[in-house]
């Protein structure tokens, strides 16, 4: 029993780290990666004895304490205890949402069988549905609570957005979730490990091609980043939500949106990328379509599993960067425009389609 | 010119009893006329065929201290169809500072008015809200009167207030009271003073209907600094450092305007390589200030990447500006009578040089934009004004032409050179904020095109007229000669002086027509010094343009227009 919890608070703990340094490291990638696109040099104060490359480590120590230290403010009128609530709300589900994910296969010491995901639960992704939507109570409760037009209007916009694209991104879900016929992330993940033809990874991006779409971009729109930052859209409504807060709050809000970014690309790395599925990696070790094999130890198979999930992880957050540097902001009509009448019909086609596939292969 | 007596004729025949005198002073037509006959007058300049005065570009007024009566309003008008200019004058009397509103007839006099109102006192019948524009409510006096102080001070609040101002709520006069949707409540929002959309200070009191604007009220004087008194106060060549900040974003077409205003009142004309050499600082100013324009508006739609390649463009366009004068920013690269120097040796081959990186970073930015469909559906039909409706409201330049009038000064009068040379005025079909862009982008590279044929064009020769009276001789002369010693001592103490009389002059800036009205009364400082900016008739249809469109739609239309708020709030 003592070692069950021993390994469970483990796992918890890497993920919980793994997620807030995934946060924080993005956070320096956005300003580089920034950089790099708008032709500057970006961020180079936090260099250590001259080498700049030292500066991610830095970042990931000095914007927590900078933010810890700052002034709090809190403007006259605001309600208090829903201030200070609104970004805890907002950070903790996108955090607990990564728990559902299996970051790697099961991992064997001696008798002993660890599933590489924080909380084993066989219906992963209806938990993981629920927490994302459970993180349009930060936006409404910090726009409600600031005691400002603004922040309103941004909290107003963010329910009306999370909500509407909640949908999409549900439709493509149960798509894929009819496609392997499982609510378990690591089922699904394990339907992914075969090779169509021996030669080409059964991920799930060749079975649902458009739902893979509908989930990056329903996703995008969830974490409130451009072209979906509308809530916080700093030309019309100053910083939408989250005008009124400083210091760590602040830091919070930031911080959810990173976080968000981070479960974003872990849900479409498990549904369309084989998660930790390596090409040609089985568990004793490679073995290549062409007769080669290179075996390798246990230990060594479920690292690189790992790994690979992580640099997955990491491309698709990238990806998000790139997005959100390049994209001009929608204006709310177009918004809801394109989520009640581009999202929601293909989401709905998809999924008949999805659905009658099924029944004639099956039937 | 020839066409002023014709112009003038047909005025006395139309209006024979309310004219009291006409003249014609260096090609500037000036009618006088009677106050209380002006409304009807002007409905004559606006409707008659003959005269088609559509344009009224500025509404002023000059305070003659000591003559009776007193206050004499200048009226400025254009025509875009007949493409000739008229100054309307009328006196009033101090002790009935009244005239009737040009508000029926010209929606843009109400920003004009108020303006008026504000600084001379002068009261507008009919005007449906007069109230002060760059001052406060509590301010007493009104300061381009002669007889205010320059150096008075009103603070409204700190040290030296009287302590009795109490903050109001924003109030949007003559507001429709509508209900919202379900019977909602609307709700009021500032954007402004302080807020990440309004470079350039100024504040737009909104009602909302959710997103929907219902009720807008712009207001500007948040950067009002007193340019004219200023200008009063000082020598003809003192005033051009304050031309700087008024555009500053192309402060050397300020300095341009307003140095050609003063020759026109001198009656000289600069050698031809002094007109070349501010053709180029003039367009090379235009190309930062579009470039500018281009960025912010890509910034504010969220497109931070084209905006920095905007910003690195105009870096190398001021460098090039450096390169001129020695300053980036606020250049007083102009003189009275000439340039303050020639171009710098080089200057053509780094001008090559950074026209083709400034064009190479212009068609990135411009690829990241118009091929991306967010940026043209939010750009694209929004805050669309019908032609007539803009020149109603007296807004030129770039705005204007994005609705398809074809009203460039460079091409309708052209000044400097600009008739030898060869370049293409952009015009817009729909008016939309897409077409503001696009002219805005290809004025960019005709003013490229432009500052390469003045490079390949210009003659040897002085760029300063070769007159004792307005530019200083050489130090060499003036340490060796008596007589050039005497004139550097009188033109720096006393500064150069015009003949009486009063002069309007417009150039083609590049956010429309900017103009300086001068009068002058023989001595060294200007009597009166007016700019009429373009960004203040520019920024006064904003309300209009938004009303009943989603609060997002304000970023792009208020990016377009351009405000500036130094040239606005003056």
């Amino acid at each position: 029993m003592l070692t069950v919890v021993v390994v469970s608070v483990i796992k918890a703990l890497i993920v919980i780290g793994m997620v807030l340094n995934l946060a924080g490291i993005l956070g320096w990638v956005e300003r580089k990666g920034s950089a790099l696109i708008q032709d500057r040099i970006g961020a180079n104060r936090a260099a250590i004895f001259g080498f700049a490359g030292a500066g991610l480590v830095n970042t990931l120590l000095a914007d927590p304490i900078k933010f810890l230290t700052k002034e709090d403010v809190i403007p006259r009128g605001v309600d208090r205890l829903l201030h200070t609530l609104a970004p805890c709300v907002a950070l903790f589900p996108a955090i607990v949402a990564f728990a559902a994910v299996p970051f790697g296969d099961r991992l064997r010491i001696g008798d002993m069988v660890v599933n590489l995901q924080a909380v084993e639960i066989d219906v992963g992704v209806l938990f993981l549905l629920a927490m994302t939507s459970l993180g349009v109570y930060g936006v409404v409760l910090g726009g409600w609570a600031s005691n400002n037009r603004l922040s309103l209007l941004g909290g107003i916009r963010g329910s009306a957005q999370m909500i509407s694209y909640e949908l999409a991104m549900g439709l493509a879900v149960v798509a894929v979730v009819l496609t392997y016929g499982s609510l378990d992330f690591q089922e699904i993940v394990r339907r992914q490990g075969h090779m169509i033809g021996g030669w080409i990874p059964a991920w799930g991006i060749l079975y649902q091609p458009l739902a893979f779409l509908l989930l990056l971009i329903a996703g995008i729109a969830e974490t409130k980043r451009a072209p979906f930052d509308l809530p916080e859209g700093e030309s019309e409504i100053v910083s939408g939500y989250f005008t009124e807060y400083s210091g760590i709050k602040y830091l919070m809000f930031f911080m959810t949106d990173f976080v968000e970014i981070a479960v974003v690309s872990a849900v479409v790395t498990t549904f369309f990328f084989g998660g930790w599925q390596v090409p040609f990696l089985a568990s004793e070790g490679f073995v290549f379509p062409w007769g080669w094999s290179v075996p390798l130890p246990h230990v060594v198979v479920v690292l690189l599993q790992v790994a690979a999930y992580m640099v997955k992880v990491f491309i698709f957050c990238c990806l998000q960067v790139l997005v959100r540097w390049t994209m001009p902001r929608l204006r709310y009509d177009q918004l809801m425009w394109f989520g009640w009448k581009v999202m929601l019909p293909l989401g709905l086609a998809n999924l008949v389609v999805t659905a009658l596939v099924l029944l004639w292969i099956q039937g | 010119m020839p066409n002023n007596d014709r112009l003038l004729s047909i005025i006395r025949g139309r209006c024979a009893e309310a004219v009291i005198r006409t003249d014609d002073y260096r090609g500037d037509a000036t009618v006088v006329i009677r106050p209380e006959r002006l409304l009807e007058i002007a409905r004559v300049l606006r409707d008659d065929r003959e005269l088609a005065f559509d344009l009224l570009l500025d509404v002023t007024c000059v305070d003659y201290l000591g003559q009776q009566p007193r206050f004499e309003l200048v009226y400025h008008f254009y025509s875009t169809r007949h493409r000739h200019r008229l100054r309307l004058k009328a006196r009033v009397p101090e002790s009935d500072p009244t005239i009737d509103s040009l508000v029926p007839l010209w929606v843009g006099a109400n920003w004009l008015e108020r303006e008026t109102y504000d600084m001379y006192g002068i009261c507008f019948r009919g005007h449906p809200d007069l109230r002060r524009i760059y001052l406060y409510e509590e301010f007493e006096g009104h300061p381009l009167r002669k007889d205010y102080p320059k150096e008075k001070r009103q603070p409204l609040i700190g040290p030296g207030s009287k302590g009795t101002y109490k903050p109001r709520p924003p109030e949007i006069p003559h507001a429709h009271r509508v209900e919202g949707m379900l019977g909602a409540e609307l709700m009021r929002v500032q954007l402004g003073p302080s807020h990440p959309a309004t470079h350039g200070t100024v504040r737009i009191v909104l009602d909302l209907d959710g997103e929907t604007i219902v009720n807008a009220d712009v207001e500007i004087g948040y950067l009002h600094r007193g340019f004219e008194k200023e200008c009063e106060s000082g020598f003809y060549y003192q005033a051009i450092p304050y031309t700087d900040r008024l555009n500053y974003s192309s402060a050397i077409l300020c300095n341009v305007g307003y140095c050609m205003a003063v020759e026109k009142l001198f009656g000289v004309e600069v050698p031809l390589r002094g007109q070349f050499v501010r053709v180029i600082g003039g367009e090379i100013s235009r190309i930062a200030d579009h470039l500018l324009c281009i960025g912010a508006t890509a910034l504010e739609l969220n497109a931070f990447t084209p905006f920095l390649y905007a910003l690195e463009a105009r870096e190398l366009a001021w460098d090039l500006i450096n390169a001129l004068c020695g300053a980036r920013v606020t250049s007083n690269f102009v003189r009275i009578g000439g340039v303050s120097a020639d171009l710098p040796e080089g200057f053509a081959e780094l001008c090559q040089q950074n026209f083709k990186r400034i064009l190479e970073l212009v068609a990135d930015a411009e690829g990241m934009l118009l091929e991306n469909p967010v940026f043209r559906a939010r750009m694209e039909g929004v805050s669309i004004m019908s032609p007539e409706r803009l020149i109603a409201y007296g807004v030129t330049g770039p705005l204007l032409r994005a609705a398809g009038v074809d009203l460039d000064l460079r091409r309708a009068e052209p000044y400097l050179i600009y008739d030898q040379l060869d370049f293409d005025v952009p015009l817009g079909s729909q008016g939309d904020n897409l077409d503001r862009f696009l002219v805005r982008l290809t004025e960019l590279r005709q003013s490229i095109r432009i500052v390469e044929q003045c490079l390949r064009l210009i003659p040897p020769g002085p760029v300063d007229v070769d007159d004792p009276a307005l530019r200083l001789p050489p130090k060499g002369r003036v340490f060796n000669r008596m007589e050039d010693m005497i004139n550097q001592f009188k033109l720096v103490t006393e500064g150069p002086k015009p003949p009486p009389g009063e002069v309007y002059f417009a150039i083609e800036s590049a956010n429309g027509e900017l103009g300086y009205y001068l009068v002058s009364d023989g001595t060294g400082k200007p009597y009166k010094c007016r700019a009429r900016t373009p960004s203040f008739s520019n920024t006064q249809p904003l309300a209009e343009m938004v009303r009943g469109r989603l609060l997002a739609d304000i970023v792009p239309t208020f990016d377009m227009i351009n405000m500036i708020g130094g040239e606005c709030d003056r």
